[in-house]
């Protein structure tokens, strides 16, 4: 970190201790709107964008910054931005790959959460596998008509805007002939409807798309440019938010941490166990600092992130499990949070790419096995 | 990789060619003087220690990259221990063995005293029974790392009492020594302390783990690519490839973490708690890649000859001297809680 990194960590430490909202709602509807409203505060203290360059409504600083924010958010109540997946994944992808039209247009309602984003990927027959694409889209004029279905799209009802991968030419397998259209959900021809987690949560949804039309001024990286275009997203995907993720980790060791002490100390093994954790947390915020220093530099090797998630997923579960055990049989009879993640952490190694998914970038990428 | 990590990895390479590493390993041989003489030539006894005292006096963060060399080509340890523990403690106390280690002309090495197996009495005389050093031949000095202290011992001393080992990891000049009301030359602090010599010699002895797992799957990914089984190479089933992504994992988050350590420790603003971490978690993940290494090998892998043992005896004797798994991962739980 720079002195201007460190500038900026002064600066937020100061205003987040006046401005902190503290814990979100548990209720998944309540905890949305604080979430949003939290954003909308940091947009409008500056502190949104901060890697964004400044014609694009950024400060034009480095990722190195956004490492700070998210380290200061995790020390607050609310440690989540809600539209995170616009902020680290297409923002950046836009400012890449997107018309300057589309840069005005888009960006602004992405740093003060006016326009939530979801990302449509996955559907019932194209899962970790995106070639399988089967949604149809076809230009007609100067609109893109798009008929099918895609599934587990989170917070779909609450989003402005899908990245929407579609198919616009080609069969379902191909890589060619996929294209990025951003989608209103508000558009007619769209139903969403819930599909409740194990959690319990409305969290991700199945999109329904009927005749749905899309202006052609919304593709993304030009027609038939789909798979360049989502891969690209991808690499952003797991810069920032594997150590925003971390950072969360940490604070949830430093709570297990404090019921340890708080019951009186911990015997071998719970100090074993809290050992582990936390020299795994270490491990993966070194990763995602080294992750983080390739991207500014431009040096990322294609399939490097899937490092991050991988080992994400591993210490996430890890986490939750080895805090289940050292609470002891409690744990299971109160619902304060702990079962709740211990639940949740199951996720992480299905979403955006699977484990196994990972592995195979991994031997592909990394270690050059065709 | 720097010039000077470029040049010791051909000079190393030239110099520890591995049939001779493993006839060493079955003799129980040392590193013949000659081949010792022109590594210490080479400067490497001085890597750490300050240039006023004929060292090189690298950084951290370069030091790392040739333990990493050190770790691939199997450099016996005890020329880590001298170069990046013995030498800076020397130096550090402004001792006059110094430059006879730097050169090379004085030998010594280095053992880890877990907690409980050694202490310091009120009057600063050692007491420490059974622990595992690795020493060059002719050793006259040790070091001793403690995680509260770190001390440099003279091996003549009435007091010490040296066995030879019949080690896992043979060639190491492995002993175990014992001494009772020994006074140290040389008295620094430990690195759960803050002591930045001892630690640097850990974050060595990390970045040795890294080169030897690195070297590791190099030789599993080549093995995997052009061994053929049911008429078609490893690298189709993805059960052997799945474990390759394993090893690869780990290997890149063991590197990651090890780099920063180095970092952290240039910049001064290493933690205690952060190198207690890595403690259990480096040796660990070497071993793992190296037990994978193994299983991707198949029976080749379990043979003498092909040697990956060298490598398994390293890893395990590194993480046993540093106290084994379970205490490792305690003992970064502690840190961890006591730093609150």
């Amino acid at each position: 970190m720079g002195p201007a990194e460190e500038d900026l960590r002064t600066e937020l430490r100061a205003w987040i201790a006046d401005h902190d909202p503290g814990p979100p709602p548990a209720e998944y509807g309540e905890r949305i709107e604080a979430l949003t409203r939290w954003q909308a505060a940091l947009c409008e203290a500056g502190f949104m964008g901060l890697s964004w360059p400044v014609h694009c409504g950024g400060r034009g600083m480095s990722l190195a910054a956004e490492a700070v924010l998210a380290e200061e958010l995790a020390r607050s109540g609310a440690a989540e931005l809600i539209n995170r997946l616009a902020l680290y994944t297409w923002g950046p992808t836009l400012m890449d790959l997107g018309e300057p039209s589309q840069l005005e247009r888009f960006l602004p309602g992405m740093l003060d959460a006016s326009e939530l984003w979801c990302q449509g990927f996955s559907e019932p027959d194209a899962g970790s596998d995106l070639a399988g694409v089967r949604t149809r889209a076809e230009v007609d004029g100067d609109e893109v008509v798009v008929t099918g279905q895609k599934v587990w799209t989170s917070r779909a009802e609450l989003s402005t805007w899908n990245a929407l991968l579609v198919r616009t030419d080609g069969e379902p397998g191909q890589h060619a002939g996929l294209t990025l259209l951003i989608t209103n959900m508000k558009s007619d021809g769209i139903t969403i409807r819930p599909l409740p987690q194990m959690l319990g949560e409305p969290h991700f949804s199945e999109v329904f798309f009927d005749e749905v039309r899309v202006p052609v001024a919304n593709v993304l990286g030009g027609i038939n440019e789909g798979w360049r275009v989502s891969m690209k997203a991808m690499g952003y995907e797991r810069g920032i938010f594997v150590l925003e993720r971390s950072i969360r980790l940490r604070r949830r060791l430093s709570e297990l941490a404090g019921r340890v002490r708080a019951s009186g100390g911990a015997d071998r093994a719970a100090l074993a166990g809290i050992g582990r954790i936390h020299a795994s947390l270490e491990m993966l915020t070194a990763q995602a600092y080294r992750t983080l220093a390739h991207q500014q530099a431009g040096t990322l090797l294609p399939g490097a992130t899937s490092v991050d998630k991988l080992y994400l997923a591993e210490v996430y579960q890890d986490l939750f499990s080895t805090a289940a055990e050292i609470l002891g049989p409690e744990v299971t009879l109160a619902d304060d949070g702990w079962t709740h993640d211990l639940l949740e952490s199951r996720s992480v190694s299905i979403y955006s790419g699977t484990s196994e998914i990972q592995k195979n970038i991994i031997v592909g990428r990394l270690l050059g096995i065709r | 990789m720097s010039e000077l990590a470029a040049a010791f990895h051909q000079a190393l390479g030239e110099l520890l060619p591995f049939p001779e590493s493993l006839d060493r390993a079955r003799e129980e041989r040392s590193l013949p003087a000659r081949v010792r003489a022109e590594i210490t030539g080479m400067g490497w006894n001085g890597l750490a220690a300050p240039e006023e005292a004929g060292g090189l006096g690298l950084r951290v963060g370069e030091v790392i990259d040739l333990c990493s060399v050190a770790g691939e080509h199997l450099l016996p340890v005890a020329l880590l221990d001298e170069s990046l523990l013995l030498a800076p403690a020397l130096a550090e106390a402004g001792h006059s063995g110094l430059q006879g280690v730097v050169a090379g002309e004085v030998a010594g090495g280095a053992g880890y005293v877990t907690e409980g197996s050694g202490e310091l009495d009120a009057g600063g005389m050692l007491a420490v029974s059974g622990v595992g050093v690795r020493l060059s031949p002719g050793a006259g000095l040790a070091a001793l790392c403690h995680p509260r202290w770190t001390a440099v011992i003279s091996l003549e001393d009435p007091g010490v009492r040296l066995d030879r080992a019949d080690a896992l990891d043979r060639a190491q000049g492995v002993h175990t020594l014992s001494a009772a009301g020994v006074r140290p030359h040389v008295m620094l602090d430990g690195w759960a302390e803050g002591g930045a010599v001892a630690a640097g010699w850990l974050a060595g002895l990390l970045a040795d783990l890294v080169g030897g797992a690195e070297r590791i799957m190099t030789l599993s990914v080549s093995h995997a690519r052009s061994r053929q089984q049911f008429g078609r190479p490893l690298t189709r089933f993805q059960a052997v490839t799945h474990l390759l992504a394993d090893m690869k994992a780990r290997l890149e988050l063991m590197r990651s973490a090890v780099a920063r350590l180095a970092f952290l420790m240039d910049e001064g603003s290493w933690d205690p708690a952060f190198l207690a971490g890595l403690l259990w978690s480096v040796p660990a993940y070497a071993r793992e890649v190296c037990e994978s290494a193994i299983q991707v090998h198949g029976g080749i892998g379990f043979t003498w000859e092909y040697g990956l043992h060298l490598y398994y005896r390293r890893i395990l004797s590194l993480q046993s001297m540093l106290g084994g798994a379970l205490d490792t991962a305690a003992q970064a739980g502690r840190a961890y809680m006591d730093a609150g």
